[in-house]
């Protein structure tokens, strides 16, 4: 894979200091190629977070895709986009589908859009899911983790199913509404953080699963209003007595989302609040998990954007120091919470080649996956991470 | 060849060393799209690449300039008014998640003029001087 790698990247060397994106198209521009190549490294002072992260520094972070899409037609299109990716212990690993669609235009006029999707379609949950895995499209290196959770990331990525969009522009401002229904996916990661290690078994959904999203934008585009609730059942099925196997878990996120955009900063902040219910486990785990994050970038030359982000999550909204769950559970408390100071910069080295660098100060450890640290009690409470990141796409 | 001999047979002039970026830029399109006025909020669904089609629905074909180019700055303030890395979400958020696809680039204006002239339903932007010809017009934004 590395090797592999290797001799893909001394391909297209040429092509990643080129002065505009360099996409393929072909049949006048209706089949467009896109794809990304990033590799990042991970050094922590404590704790391990995107592999072997505390005893050196961690490359172990990789995310490389390729994506097709064609529209033979204005109303109608189709698109597919293969992953592989390496975040430590978490991921999957292998080529992954990332998303497989037909998308087909049911209605568009000069001020409304109505259309439907079919496949595999991506979650829009919250501001950031759709792309979570370009970093092009990420705020910074890793997102925030307190809604964009990595340890857990497939609960909220995508679907198997039918998905129906809508948008309608109006003197006062455009509304665009998806809603999605179909069949979720779940990784091993995800399956790790409510099972606490990748057992033999596999967790798969209970039942269908739901998405909402309504976003508003201004008349000047400038502000962006999201409000996102999702329903997630899944159960976990045993392939031996390791887990109780009627294990069962519920999660049903409600995410409100704000963002303004000024030309040269722009505020974000998201707040999220996921009542999850894991039954046939322990009695009775019924949480509040909250989560939000304030986040402002400033491009202070058109090619150097710095960013500041304060991001806090908590695994019970009515227990933000952890201690009433770590006396349930004899973990210790800082499990259950994380409180992430992040300062980064972006240097956008050609705009299809970008550099970015950022440091982290947590407290708490409740975001880290039990399979990059598989002792918590071996956890550091407070730690520090330094991430670097080089991504080319075209 | 091709490329040339029609160049020459076009009635189209653009005096690209007059061209400042400071220009009054407007929205180019082919002559056969009908529209002579679009609201501003459709004018940035067609460049952010939401609307694929004109109200008559004919296919839409995009063209822009880098993202870094001060023509491109200069017409996305103007005259869609918002900015050119909100354009570029826009596209990155379609095209890495198979629900839409990128408008396509070209070098510079000459090139920019060139292709709106010989695309049916193509639009693009260029100074409102340099539009002089019968095979492209001017959409004005209300």
């Amino acid at each position: 894979m590395m090797a592999h790698a290797r001799v893909c990247l001394a391909g297209v060397c040429s092509l990643m200091f080129a002065s505009s994106i360099w996409a393929l198209e072909l049949d006048d521009g209706k089949l467009q190629l896109h794809g990304f190549v990033t590799q990042g490294m991970v050094a922590t002072s404590d704790n391990h977070f995107y592999g072997n992260s505390d005893s050196g520094v961690s490359f172990n972070f990789r995310e490389v895709g390729i994506n097709a899409s064609y529209r033979p037609r204005p109303d109608l299109q189709f698109a597919a986009q293969v992953i592989a990716l390496d975040n430590g212990n978490v991921n999957e690993h292998g080529l992954l589908l990332d998303y497989a669609l037909l998308d087909y235009t049911l209605a568009s006029s000069e001020s409304t859009q109505f259309g439907i999707r079919l496949g595999r379609v991506k979650h829009p949950y919250g501001l950031y899911t759709m792309t979570r895995d370009v970093a092009f499209t990420r705020p910074s290196i890793i997102l925030p983790q307190s809604i964009y959770f990595d340890k857990a990331r497939s609960i909220a990525l995508s679907k198997d199913g039918i998905a129906l969009y809508a948008t309608h522009e109006g003197v006062v401002g455009a509304l665009q509404i998806d809603m999605l229904l179909g069949k979720p996916n779940v990784d091993r990661g995800s399956e790790a953080t409510f099972i606490n290690s990748d057992r033999p078994g596999k967790m798969v959904y209970d039942q269908l699963s739901s998405l909402l999203r309504l976003m508003y934008i201004s008349p000047d585009d400038r502000l962006r209003l999201a409000w996102t609730a999702a329903n997630i059942d899944l159960q976990y099925q045993a392939r031996s007595q390791e887990v109780d196997p009627n294990l069962k878990v519920y999660l049903d996120p409600r995410i409100l989302s704000v963002q303004y955009s000024h030309e040269q900063w722009e505020f974000t902040a998201e707040y999220l609040q996921m009542k999850s219910s894991v039954t046939n486990l322990a009695p009775g785990i019924t949480n509040v998990i909250e989560g939000y994050y304030l986040q402002g970038s400033y491009q202070m030359t058109p090619t150097l954007q710095a960013v500041l982000r304060y991001d806090a999550s908590f695994n019970n909204k009515d227990d933000h120091n952890g201690k009433k769950l770590a006396a349930r559970t004899g973990l210790p408390p800082h499990v259950f919470y994380a409180k992430d100071w992040m300062l980064g910069m972006r240097y956008d080295v050609t705009p299809s080649l970008m550099l970015r660098a950022e440091w982290h100060h947590v407290d708490g450890t409740g975001w880290l996956s039990s399979l990059d640290n598989p002792n918590p009690l071996a956890l550091q409470r407070k730690w520090d991470m330094l991430m670097l990141l080089g991504s080319w796409r075209f | 060849m091709i490329i040339r001999a029609l160049l020459s047979t076009l009635t189209l002039w653009v005096n690209l060393s007059l061209a400042a970026s400071n220009e009054d830029m407007v929205i180019v399109a082919h002559a056969s799209v009908s529209d002579q006025t679009i609201s501003r909020s459709f004018a940035r669904q067609l460049f952010s690449m939401k609307a694929r089609q004109w109200p008559d629905g004919a296919p839409t074909v995009v063209y822009v300039l880098p993202d870094h180019s001060p023509y491109h700055l200069r017409f996305v303030k103007a005259i869609l008014g918002t900015f050119p890395y909100k354009l570029r979400a826009a596209w990155d958020r379609q095209v890495y998640s198979g629900t839409g696809q990128a408008p396509r680039e070209v070098a510079d204006l000459t090139q920019m003029v060139r292709l709106i002239a010989s695309t049916p339903g193509a639009m693009g932007y260029a100074p409102r001087q340099s539009i002089d010809g019968t095979s492209m017009h001017i959409v004005e934004v209300r």
